[in-house]
């Protein structure tokens, strides 16, 4: 068993704060996925945990074990890289082979392992292969082997899939999910792909600028967003974010009105919903909130995104796959008002009502 | 249409000008290049007397190896020969085992207050430096501790070139290699060195072999420094060996001729050997061709 | 599969191994070291010694002490009419070989691009020159310029030209030399140049083509700026090496006739060797050196190339 906890962990490059005051503790088997844009921190994070970074201040334990300053031999995580780091000049038994052998296991046992790993990602019969000689998915899978092949205490990824062609991630998505429920062992996942997260995720973690704005299981997080980034950088095509006013339960934002948000009054607010609960209604119908022109009609197969000008933004609405409407043809827009959040623009966070 | 698929007559004709022209100019290029190494080694195998004949014998008429038997056998050319290759060696395995481990450390590392940046400068600078300048400090100083006339003084003096050289060099391969190869070695229970032993350094083998040899080269083709620190045969280097032969008085063409061109047959080899590798060697690793 | 008994594992997890992770942590200066020593003890301590040789006046009799003179060697400089020609040869060749040698190879290397591109043995023939050892370069062209049976005067001859001491002639030595560096490295302009057009990116050149502009305009506007730092590595290595030149005058002219092809190098060995005047001659190195330290690192602040 192990679990990973970071506390009060920072990191610095110079001036730059790459990851500030940092407090998570990943469970025993849990898949927990580190999400966010370029340059939030999450790889760093990661690599404190490898070895490969040094946290400026702060502990981070691997069970009870402070591993601040131990070597990363000593560590016992294995991490899957991006480029799958391949050692070009092994073939793929070696390349599975080398923690083995850098452990100094014997041949023997080292190829009944190696053997039994391979089996497992479906190389057996590549073996004796240089990794140029490998496709991209035949790569990603060396990688995954030579990483599940020594049983490591905590396994990390960063983006290992991003690599890959759209089809054949969604496969190796699932095989991955697969293969840490057969392993049972704890797994930190860096990604920047929101989909990657909900699918693979027992917690995310989503990340911004270094530090943690929410932790949760994938349906808190895309149901109960914390804050204005979350909301924001979870779902797609993106929640629409408006801002306005809000007085007496009644948002305002130039033509768009949206009542019944209790009794709350935000001077700067922002008001959030997603495309699904926004839906085209006549323009004459009853409870519309807004009258606007069509900007851009797109078909996704399953159903149609409508955007609509609202002041000097978009609002993205999801409609039914046979919506029939033109460019600039006025249509009506009416929100679930159940599923509305509002947000204080000057904190950031998620306003209740 | 025709007049879009083929082009005017006028500049078709004008594009097979410039063709003939450009492999004219090759063809010149190599006659002017070879021949001056063709004449060298015609002149080995010449007779003294053919040697001087006007007008020259284009091509050796009654060839001949007397001039190597007085080189290579009667003087001691072969003696001379066997100094450059031991000292050559000597210094490459010093350069190359010290400028590898710098390169690496330069190319990888972080250091304090820029100081990779300023090391690497310094260490190109004393590159630049003309052999000139450090000739009469390293013969007073050989002179002191009566090392003057030993291989072990050349390969001290050469290293003082090579090193700056290999390190360059070194540090060079080693950026075109990608980090993340090291970080998963270490990751799965390297060391750091052992990642740079097990890794990087296997992966920067094509490299490493092309500056070993370019130190060679250098090595072999130094004349000034061993000049001055060398005065006996037991010590000397081909260069000078050849260079005693032209004297005031008499200069043995045929012998320096032989002499010459063997010193220069290695380099060819060589040349070929590391043909992919010769801009960037040969611009310190800063251009990579 | 593989797990160390944990206990184990912990215990090292925690202490470490003293000398590995005292190894793993100094590395990168343990690494960078050696060099660094050996470097400085080549390079500092002449440089010193030097220093130190050139305020003595050091007699050629080792018994005898040095005697303290100040900036006397120095001073001698200003005076001394034989380095001003030495220091003036040095320039005109300098000058004269490596424009020489750039203009050919740049002008070689826009030429021949297209056709020589894939012809990669052809192209390493044309490079032996400059790999060729310089003393055997220097007999090389000392029996092409020899006068009686020389190939060039032959040559002279068959046009009907006058024919030429060549190295030995006052006039025409500095010119010999100059021929004979060019022959052995405009191959190094032409390689490196040939370099930096294999690196051009395509696509400026058709837009550039689209928008009508001419083969010139496109060589001034696209051509030479990317090929700049390029050119900017070869003139810097090749400057510090024309500065340096010594062995194709010792073997050519030994300096001469009367003193025309004398340059810096060749004046600080006749003056340390000759005539024995090391202090002297050590005044002449470091002021070598300085100019050198001054004109490359000027050089690379200006081209940025620094790293």
């Amino acid at each position: 068993m192990a679990s990973v906890r970071f506390k009060n962990v920072s990191k610095k490059f110079g001036e730059f704060v790459a990851v500030a005051n940092f407090n998570l503790e990943v469970m025993d088997k849990e898949f927990l996925v580190l999400l966010g844009p370029s340059g939030c921190g999450k790889t760093t994070t990661m690599r404190m945990v490898a070895g490969l970074e040094e946290a400026t201040s702060g502990d981070i334990y691997i069970d009870a074990d402070r591993i601040n300053g131990v070597l990363p031999k000593y560590r016992d995580v294995a991490m899957v890289f991006q480029s799958y780091a391949l050692y070009p000049h092994l073939t793929v038994e070696d390349n599975i082979g080398y923690p083995l052998k850098i452990r100094k296991v014997p041949p023997a046992e080292r190829k009944r392992q190696i053997a039994e790993v391979a089996r497992r990602v479906e190389l057996d019969s590549m073996l004796s292969r240089l990794p140029k000689e490998l496709s991209g998915g035949q790569r990603q899978r060396v990688a995954l082997a030579r990483a599940i092949v020594r049983t490591p205490r905590v396994f990390l990824m960063d983006e290992p899939l991003s690599n890959l062609d759209a089809k054949l991630r969604t496969q190796m998505r699932a095989e991955l999910k697969h293969l840490q429920h057969d392993l049972q062992i704890t797994t930190i996942y860096v990604t920047h792909d929101q989909i990657e997260a909900m699918t693979l995720a027992h917690r995310v973690a989503v990340m911004n600028k270094g530090v943690i704005e929410q932790l949760g299981t994938p349906k808190e997080i895309y149901n109960n967003p914390r804050t204005l980034f979350v909301a924001g950088f979870i779902g797609s095509p993106p929640m629409n974010l408006i801002p306005g006013e809000v007085t007496n339960g009644v948002f305002a934002s130039d033509s768009f009105r949206v009542g019944g948000l209790g009794q709350a009054n935000v001077s700067r607010a922002v008001l959030g919903v997603r495309p699904e609960d926004v839906h085209v209604a006549r323009v004459d119908g009853a409870g519309v909130n807004l009258v606007a022109p069509i900007y851009s009609v797109e078909l996704t197969g399953e159903s149609t995104f409508v955007s609509v000008r609202l002041g000097g933004q978009l609002m993205t609405v999801r409609a039914d796959k046979n919506f029939a409407g033109q460019i600039d043809q006025q249509i009506g827009v009416k929100v679930t008002t159940d599923r509305v959040f509002l947000f204080d623009g000057e904190t950031q966070y998620r306003v209740d009502f | 249409m025709a007049t879009v698929t083929t082009m005017p007559t006028h500049k078709r004709s004008r594009e097979l000008f410039v063709r003939l022209s450009a492999y004219l100019t090759i063809l010149v290029a190599l006659v002017v290049t070879l021949f001056p190494v063709y004449w060298i080694a015609a002149n080995s195998f010449k007779f003294d007397i053919d040697i001087f004949a006007v007008p020259p014998e284009w091509l050796p008429r009654h060839p001949t190896l007397k001039h190597y038997d007085e080189a290579f056998i009667q003087r001691p050319f072969l003696r001379y020969a066997l100094n450059s290759f031991l000292v050559a060696m000597g210094t490459t395995v010093v350069s190359v085992g010290f400028g590898t481990m710098a390169g690496y450390a330069l190319a990888r590392f972080s250091y304090p207050w820029q100081w990779r940046k300023q090391i690497s400068f310094w260490i190109l600078s004393t590159r630049m430096m003309p052999p000139i300048v450090s000739i009469i400090p390293l013969y007073l100083f050989f002179n002191y501790f009566d090392m003057l006339n030993t291989k072990s003084a050349l390969i001290i003096a050469y290293t003082a070139f090579n090193l700056p050289f290999a390190t360059w060099m070194m540090k060079s391969y080693f950026q075109d290699l990608p980090v993340e190869l090291e970080e998963a070695a270490i990751v799965d229970g390297d060391t750091r060195w052992g990642a740079f032993l097990h890794v990087a350094l296997p992966l920067a083998r094509p490299g490493l072999a092309a500056t070993a040899i370019f130190c060679l080269i250098i090595s072999w083709n130094e004349f000034l420094l061993s000049l001055i620190i060398t005065l006996t045969e037991q010590s000397q280097t081909l260069p000078i060996g050849i260079a005693g032969r032209v004297t005031q008085y008499k200069t043995y063409w045929g012998e320096i001729s032989a002499a010459g061109f063997m010193a220069c047959v290695p380099i060819v080899i060589f040349a070929f050997i590391v043909q992919k590798h010769l801009v960037r060697g040969l611009s310190l690793g800063a251009v990579k061709g | 599969m593989l797990k160390a008994d944990n206990g184990t594992l912990m215990a090292q997890l925690r202490t470490g191994r003293g000398l590995e992770r005292w190894v793993e942590r100094h590395l990168r200066i343990l690494m960078l070291a050696p060099t660094v020593l050996i470097l400085l003890t080549l390079t500092i301590f002449p440089s010193v010694y030097m220093f130190y040789a050139a305020v003595h006046k050091i007699s050629p009799n080792p018994d005898l002490p040095w005697e303290f003179v100040g900036s006397g060697n120095f001073a001698r400089l200003l005076s001394d009419g034989q380095f001003h020609v030495a220091l003036r040869n040095t320039i005109i060749f300098t000058v004269l070989a490596v424009t020489a040698e750039f203009l050919l190879g740049l002008g070689l290397a826009l030429l021949l691009d297209k056709y020589i591109r894939r012809l990669t043995f052809l192209k390493t023939v044309l490079m032996i020159p400059m790999m060729l050892p310089p003393i055997a370069v220097a007999i090389t062209w000392k029996i092409i310029y020899e006068p009686q049976f020389g190939v060039l005067n032959e040559i002279m001859f068959r046009l009907g030209l006058p024919l030429q001491a060549w190295a030995g002639d006052a006039n025409l030595a500095m010119f010999s030399i100059i021929v004979a560096d060019v022959w052995q490295w405009t191959p190094f302009i032409f390689l490196l140049m040939l370099a930096g057009l294999a690196s051009l990116p395509v696509e400026p050149y058709e837009a550039a083509a689209l928008d009508g502009a001419s083969s010139w305009r496109q060589f001034w506007d696209l051509t030479l700026p990317f090929l700049k730092p390029v050119i900017a590595i070869a003139l810097l290595l090749r400057v510090m090496d024309a500065l340096r030149l010594f062995d194709l005058v010792f073997i050519l002219t030994g300096g001469g006739p009367a003193d025309r092809t004398k340059v810096l190098s060749l004046y600080v060995y006749q003056v340390a060797y000759r005539f024995a005047d090391t202090g002297y001659a050590a005044a002449i190195s470091l002021f070598v050196l300085f100019a050198t330290i001054i004109l490359s690192t000027w050089f690379m602040k200006r081209m940025r190339l620094a790293e």
